[in-house]
């Protein structure tokens, strides 16, 4: 069953002065099924960070449809829209974007107290998950006492907690070091075996061949997909970056 | 060719930087003003011409002290603050190539325009408002006197002098922290993860003792004298329990709300809680200086505004309830040196009157009521034992003011002649008045006789009544106590001056006059000129009667010159307390903008992250808008709290000033409260649309 259904999606951007439009999507058609995990990758300027502000329902699209679970984005009201985001899609950053005035454990607890969680139930849902990621040690610090790669954990454990449908992922690995990038990915792997559904924006080819599914895109449109079928993570990077190669030297869509 | 490029760029900065700059220039501005007005009153001549105007230039001298004080205090302030906001830009020509004497020459030209156009809009302000604070000078000493446009040379080149050092010195202390600076440091951004605020639990105990000495000693301080000496190290202390409460108390209290799991883990708590721990280790030093200063203006405000309007009700209760719009008594002692003592003599009644009404004569009246008000006062302690008996002794400070007391002995005629009353008793009876609260209190347990050297007197009546007030605050036992006849009270005096071996009498044969028409005086008599004839006359009779050179004790107490001086000081005082509250009000404008500015760029990246975390716009708002009310309204909060507290004092000292209306003071204190409140929520409201637009 699709979980997310993106059919047709389109965005002008009007700029403020002088009227001219720009094209961030021209038409963009795809699905993403429960306990998938999707990656999407294309240059700067592609228009990934737009479709992932419109699936995050930051930003609303000129025309298409977004659907999560059968329920359209753009029929929910602006009042309900982030009670929707907080109890649907989790979200991970490049910048991890925590607040420095939290310990580690309010940061991840945020969601949680913003959805009105009882007080008591804090903790029963904050140890699985901070076991799960490792950082249960960390609990007490402050962001600024923790390396990058265990402020991106903290991320997803605060992604993670609310149980979302959907999990986006904002180049999650693009301020990390190479060994925090290949444990955020193992992170990434082990949630999605357990069957969380992840949604990847990114830039590298190492952070996509752990993906399911690598989608492509180019001047607003889905340009090409890659299933990995049975290929080994190894396997999948070299076709990806086929693709790119494809992609970069200006290729035609077949 | 240089200098026009570093002119320009200085310029540039300067109009780029506006939002910083402003504010300074208008500070600098304001202060400037404040200052050239002050000087300019202190060396203004013609004031000293005008009814009671000679308070002003003295008055002013001393608060312009408090001017020099703020001033350079905020002086630096701005400077360092416009220093630290900038260091990034000056690190950034550093970097692109740019040595550092050349920063530095641009650092100095923007000083120096900044600096030239705060002084020079300043002194022209003054000058331009100088007028308007004469007319309003002379209104609250109700001339009628105009006094025109007014400029002092030497006042503008001291005003401009005085600010150009400050300035100058500000800019040095930059230019040197500019020096030691490396590029580095220059750029590296103060993003660098800020550290949780600890607990300072020293200094927070050291608030608490502080505060806690400071408010004890402010409420128990119950003599006059007392509450002169402890008042100020009270103020020292209230001050440092303040700094040290803002800074170590907020931390470890909101540090306990936190640690409460079920208060903290709620929607609106928990961000509120985290970021005003974060938001209190940064402004507790502003808030505390926020807090202190609107102390400052409260205190100030709501004394100088009671004494002030205040002015007829001291006089009403200085002259007999308004009964009396003279004293005059005609004694004067004499020295007979074969005898080789004083004797003190006394005009006869009807000689004084006839000196009075000439002198009324001259001035333009007539006299309407001439009546005795003759009295001894004497201070003493009483020795109670069953039925009260008296013995009479020097009284030092040391004895406590249980039986300490202020006796004011007056004839009953006297006393039924002024207040108009008719009250009678019997022969070897007197009448109790008690005049301070203290001795209402004790009042109950008066009873039965009282005894003076070897004459007693039963305690015929209890009267609540007597004229002259101003001595309900007073802390010692105060009582009237109204006796038969002249001669009972000459006799009391006569007993105390063997007692003590005394030369004189102190009975004072005192009148109490009331003119047709007082106004006439009051017009005519600015010079005093009145009390000159009074003292000719006296004398010439003198000398006519006793041969020889007496020297006159006399008294020609005028309730329009009493009303001049009273106008003259509290006029001033209350100007000053305008003048100093401005400049207060200055340094707390600039205090919140700041820290609005600063707080506003950090708030912002908080608030992008909360929206992305899944708070929506309007929440997010509300609980960045809720924390700035409570930081904003705390120092106000403080202050109401330190007045509260400091009311009774207060009150104490106005007292011994001869301001007794409680009521009086308790309204000027409430609207000065009120006035200061809507002031501040004035400057928040105006510094607030700065912060909102730095945070979207």
């Amino acid at each position: 069953m699709a979980i997310l259904e993106v059919s047709n999606l389109k965005k002008i951007y009007t700029t403020r002065f002088g009227g001219s439009k720009v094209q961030a999507l021209s038409n963009v058609t795809f699905s993403v099924e429960k306990g998938e995990y999707v990656a999407i990758m294309g240059e700067s300027g592609s228009g990934k960070t737009t479709l992932l502000n419109i699936l995050a329902a930051l930003d609303r699209p000129t025309a298409g449809k977004v659907m999560l679970e059968g329920k359209e984005l753009s029929a929910i009201k602006e009042a309900e829209m982030a009670t929707f985001r907080r109890e649907n899609l989790g979200f991970v950053f490049q910048e991890f974007n925590l607040l420095d005035t939290f310990s580690i454990r309010d940061n991840i607890l945020l969601p949680l107290v913003l959805n009105g969680e009882k007080p008591a139930e804090l903790e029963n849902k904050l140890k699985p998950i901070a076991e799960e990621l490792g950082i249960e040690e960390l609990l007490n610090k402050f962001p600024y006492e923790v390396s990058g790669g265990q402020k991106q954990r903290t991320a997803v454990a605060r992604a993670l907690i609310t149980n979302p449908k959907l999990i986006l992922a904002d180049e999650p690995t693009g301020a990390l070091d190479s060994k925090s990038t290949d444990d955020l990915l193992r992170v990434f792997r082990e949630i999605n075996a357990k069957g969380q559904t992840i949604l990847m924006v990114t830039h590298s080819t190492k952070a996509a061949s752990h993906a399911s599914r690598v989608l492509f895109i180019r001047d607003g449109e889905v340009f090409h997909q890659i299933y990995r079928g049975d290929c080994t993570n190894e396997q999948l990077y070299q076709k990806i970056s086929d693709t790119l190669t494809l992609l970069t030297t200006g290729g035609e869509q077949r | 060719m240089k200098l026009g490029l570093f002119l320009r760029l200085a310029w540039s900065n300067i109009k780029k930087n506006h939002q910083l700059y402003i504010p300074h220039i208008l500070a600098g501005t304001g202060l400037t003003a404040i200052f050239y007005i002050m000087l300019t009153l202190g060396k203004d001549d013609r004031l000293r011409n005008i009814k009671g105007g000679y308070a002003v230039p003295e008055i002013m001298m001393i608060g312009i002290w408090v001017v020099i004080i703020l001033s350079v205090i905020l002086v630096f302030f701005t400077n360092s603050f416009l220093m630290k906001q900038r260091t990034r830009e000056y690190g950034m020509y550093n970097v692109l190539g740019m040595e550092k004497s050349h920063v530095g020459h641009i650092m100095f030209l923007e000083n120096l325009i900044s600096t030239v156009i705060a002084i020079t809009a300043g002194v022209l302000s003054g000058m331009l408002v100088y007028k308007l604070c004469c007319m309003f000078i002379c209104k609250i000493l109700r001339v009628s006197t105009i006094l025109g446009f007014y400029v002092n040379p030497e006042c503008v080149w001291k005003t401009v002098a005085g600010f150009a050092a400050m300035y100058f010195a500000a800019f040095l202390w930059n230019r040197i922290r500019l020096a030691r600076l490396k590029p580095v440091e220059l750029l590296a951004s103060a993003g660098a993860g800020e550290r949780e605020p600890k607990t300072k639990w020293i200094l927070l105990v050291i608030g608490l003792a502080t505060l806690g000495t400071g408010y004890y000693l402010a409420l128990k301080a119950e003599s006059p004298l007392e509450v002169i000496k402890d008042f100020f190290i009270a103020v020292i202390l209230v001050i440092v329990g303040t700094y040290a409460l803002f800074l170590a108390g907020s931390v470890a209290f909101l540090k306990l709300l936190r640690r409460k799991k079920s208060f903290y883990y709620r929607k609106s708590n928990m961000i509120a809680v985290s970021d005003l721990l974060y938001r209190m280790k940064q402004n507790a030093v502003g808030l505390a200086s926020i807090a202190i200063l609107a102390t400052g203006v409260l205190v100030m405000m709501s004394t100088t505004v009671s004494l002030y309007a205040g002015c007829e009700d001291s006089l009403k209760s200085m002259y007999m309830d308004g009964a009396a719009d003279l004293f005059v008594e005609g004694g004067y002692s004499y020295r007979n040196d074969e005898e080789e003592k004083i004797y003190r003599f006394q005009l006869p009644e009807e000689e004084l009157r006839a000196i009075t009404e000439r002198i009324a004569e001259k001035y333009g009246t007539k006299v309407k009521s001439f009546k005795p008000g003759r009295n001894l006062t004497e201070s003493m302690t009483v020795e109670m034992n069953g039925a009260t008996k008296t013995y009479v002794q020097e009284r030092s400070f040391e004895i406590p003011p249980e039986n300490a007391v202020d006796f004011l002995f007056m004839p009953i005629d006297d006393y039924n002649q002024i207040t108009g009353r008719n009250v009678q008793f019997g022969d070897g009876e007197i009448a109790w008045v008690p005049l301070s609260d203290n001795a209402k209190d004790l009042n109950e347990r008066v009873s039965g006789t009282i005894q003076f050297g070897d004459k007693t007197y039963t305690i015929g009546k209890k009267l609540d009544y007597f004229p002259q007030k101003g001595t309900e605050g007073s802390l010692l036992n105060v009582y009237a106590i109204l006796m038969p006849s002249i001669e009972d009270v000459e006799g009391v005096g006569r007993q105390i001056s063997r007692d003590l071996d005394w030369d004189m009498l102190r009975v004072s044969y005192m009148y109490a006059v009331q003119f047709e028409d007082t106004e006439k005086f009051a017009e005519n008599d600015a010079d005093h000129q009145s009390f000159a004839d009074f003292c000719d006359a006296v004398r010439a009779y003198a000398k006519k009667e006793y041969d020889g050179d007496p020297s006159t004790h006399t008294r020609w107490d005028a309730s329009w010159h009493m009303r001049d001086e009273m106008y003259g000081i509290y006029g001033s005082l209350f100007f000053l307390g305008i003048l100093l509250s401005i400049v207060f009000l200055f340094a707390t404008a600039l205090i919140i903008y700041y820290k609005q500015i600063s707080e506003g760029y950090d708030d912002r990246g908080r608030f992008q992250i909360l929206l992305k975390v899944g708070m929506t716009e309007k929440e997010t708002k509300a609980t960045i808008r809720r924390q700035i009310v409570i930081v904003f309204f705390l120092p106000v909060i403080t202050a109401v709290i330190h007045m509260t507290v400091a009311y009774p004092v207060t009150k104490k000292l106005l007292a011994l000033l001869m301001l007794s209306n409680n009521k009086l003071f308790l309204l000027c204190t409430a609207l000065t409260i009120v006035a200061f409140t809507l002031l501040y929520l004035l400057i928040y409201r105006l510094t607030a649309r700065t912060y909102y637009r730095i945070v979207r």
